[in-house]
């Protein structure tokens, strides 16, 4: 009867621990997936963070201008393998507004590796960039209401705007709007940020470089006292828009990856 | 006694060891003392809209929403029992008030016109200066304020406790007493249910065009239309632009960076400091939330004071009466200035046509949103 306790008590133990226990994962396999990349954009002038709603960026020509948008609609958000293979971020998309801080995202699978850079298209395809905006869920960058970036039926998705007020010279009273809006597939363009760095171990930050003083001045300037306004709408304004985009080749960049 | 104690001993250990593998005690348990009819929100907003971002602790029910629209009817909310939620906005009106500023409590008045109320549920900001982000912080505003319906919220619940339907209705809705926090949750239900979908623009989207007359298409063209210059008299033409604070299937920037918020050039000296108020930056003083224009031929008077009366008003002004001075104006009235756009007689008129078919008389008849008390 006693080894009877004995054997129940001893059973009842293991039994009891067992069922408590969690499931273990083999220790010896490697993990494959990085638990965290945080994306976070700095949006800078010459250099320094910039800032919506101050009127103290200048430009060579001596025009001083403030942002109040800065928005963005990216599409194909990878990181690049060293064999050029991708790993889309999420989806792909990503909706960036400077004015509401809306400039980190965490993606919380990444494959670990050895990568050569970021990339990204500006603005959806054609096949995304005039479908019905509605039907993207409440919280995806593509969804019309999300971002405001998008013309409705005429015109799909706004890729990149910028709108702001402008002087002519820093101690000029007077200020002006500009508003420079890239729509249309003939403006979506890949940008690859080469930057060599290495996804393993801990949750890692990378961060990302958008210099907004690029668009404005180089390698030509745009004058907003000539042309302060663009939709990308007719030759005027397809001729401007082209020289804001051609302008942005070294618009963005990887600054660190930890 | 020996075989005994031993025989408890194991029912002990055995207890013992399968009670530690249950749940936190501390946590409360999964019951459901009520029963409530969860409403599929696809029943609700239309496929053409999206679904919006519903607050997930408050999902809807046939009772929550019922419960909502009972309160939204009842001037018992108000301190003297004589300002209901709907005294201030009438459906035949897009729930919105005829009058440049709405009559509370004692006489008092308000300080704005009274905003419409439906697709709320798109909405990301609320009131003209976009200081509240939910729906259930915007019910408690007008219920506490001394000029409108001026109650404290202590002796509401106590008011909506001695009241033998209000006991019942939140027993079938909330499983609880009448309290303040479920009444906020019932109004935010009610208020999400209330959804604009038929007009014929609704209809129209996004561009079965033919049910236009002339006149209307024209006036689209307009509104869709980007202003142009023209580059021998410099005079403005071709589009009036309404599109870019007004766009989307809800005729409105939802995004506050991007149009949601915004100056449209009333006064060259701001007397009302809008959304500057709320943030307190420089940048955005004088900026207000941007309305709907659904069903903008019903809810006159129009901005934030109420200061047009008519729609055509309110067309002279964007054609013929921006103040380009005015603070923080939104860049994309700004870039035009200093000339104005002046539409003609004409083109004022195909606007305005095309604007009357964002009237939806579906939505401002619908039994739904009616006074349960009737």
């Amino acid at each position: 009867m006693k080894n009877l306790l004995t054997a129940t008590l001893i059973v009842g133990f293991a039994f009891g621990f067992q069922s408590c226990k969690k499931e273990q994962k083999p220790t010896d396999e490697a993990p494959k997936v990085l638990k965290g990349l945080t994306l976070n954009i700095l949006p800078t002038w010459e250099g320094a963070t910039m800032v919506t709603g101050k009127m103290q960026y200048s430009k060579p020509d001596g025009e001083v201008l403030q942002l109040r948008t800065w928005g963005m609609i990216l599409a194909k958000l990878a990181l690049v393998k060293s064999d050029n293979s991708l790993v889309m971020l999420g989806d792909g998309y990503q909706w960036v507004d400077v004015a509401s801080g809306r400039l980190s995202f965490n993606y919380p699978d990444v494959p670990v590796g050895t990568y050569k850079g970021i990339q990204f298209q500006l603005g959806p395809d054609s096949a995304a960039n005039h479908g019905d905006p509605n039907l993207w869920p409440s919280n995806h960058p593509l969804n019309a209401n999300l971002s405001g970036l998008h013309w409705g039926w005429s015109g799909g998705y706004i890729f990149q705007a910028f709108d702001g007020e402008f002087k002519d010279s820093a101690s000029a009273t007077v200020t002006k709007g500009f508003s420079f809006h890239t729509a249309g597939n003939v403006f979506n363009q890949l940008f690859f940020m080469p930057f060599n760095f290495e996804l393993a171990g801990t949750p890692k930050t990378a961060v990302l470089e958008f210099k907004a003083d690029e668009f404005f001045k180089n390698p030509i300037e745009l004058h907003l006292k000539d042309k302060s306004v663009s939709h990308s709408t007719g030759n005027d304004e397809k001729t401007l828009m082209s020289k804001l985009i051609g302008n942005a080749s070294d618009a963005f960049s990887v600054k660190s990856v930890n | 006694m020996k075989k005994g104690f031993s025989g408890l001993f194991i029912i002990i250990v055995v207890a013992v060891l399968f009670n530690s593998c249950r749940k936190d005690p501390s946590l409360p348990e999964e019951k459901t003392p009520y029963s409530v009819t969860y409403i599929n929100p696809r029943s609700i907003f239309p496929e053409k809209y999206g679904m919006p971002a519903l607050p997930a602790d408050n999902p809807l029910t046939e009772e929550g929403v019922y419960l909502g629209r009972m309160l939204f009817y009842d001037p018992v909310l108000s301190i003297d029992s004589t300002v209901s939620c709907a005294g201030c906005h009438a459906q035949q009106n897009a729930f919105s008030d005829p009058k440049p500023y709405s009559t509370g409590v004692f006489g008092l008045t308000t300080n704005r016109n009274a905003q419409p109320l439906f697709n709320l549920a798109y909405s990301r900001v609320f009131f003209w200066d976009g200081r509240q982000k939910t729906l259930r912080e915007l019910a408690l505003e007008p219920i506490q304020a001394h000029n409108e319906m001026a109650m404290t919220l202590p002796y509401l619940r106590k008011r909506l406790a001695s009241i033998p339907r209000y006991r019942d209705a939140f027993n079938k809705a909330f499983g609880s007493e009448p309290d303040v926090f479920n009444m906020t949750l019932a109004l935010e239900q009610f208020l999400l249910t209330i959804v604009s979908k038929d007009s014929r623009f609704t209809q129209m989207w996004p561009g079965n065009f033919n049910i236009l007359t002339q006149e209307e298409k024209t006036g689209l063209q307009l509104f869709n239309g980007l202003v142009d210059e023209d580059p021998v008299t410099g005079a403005l033409r071709g589009g009036a632009d309404c599109f870019h604070c007004h766009g989307s299937v809800f005729a409105q920037a939802n995004n506050p960076n991007f149009g949601g918020i915004a100056n449209n050039g009333l006064d060259a000296v701001i007397t009302d400091k809008g959304f500057g108020g709320i943030t307190g930056k420089s940048t955005d003083i004088g900026t207000f939330k941007t309305p709907s224009l659904l069903n903008v031929g019903l809810t006159a008077p129009y901005m934030h004071d109420g200061r047009f009366a008519t729609l055509d008003e309110v067309i002279d002004h964007y054609s013929d009466q921006i103040k380009f001075s005015s603070p923080n104006l939104n860049p994309q009235i700004k870039v035009h200035g200093p000339k104005q756009r002046l539409l003609t007689t004409q083109e004022k008129a195909a606007l305005k046509a095309f604007l009357l078919t964002m009237t939806d008389t579906v939505f401002t008849n619908n039994p739904a949103y009616k006074n349960p008390f009737k």
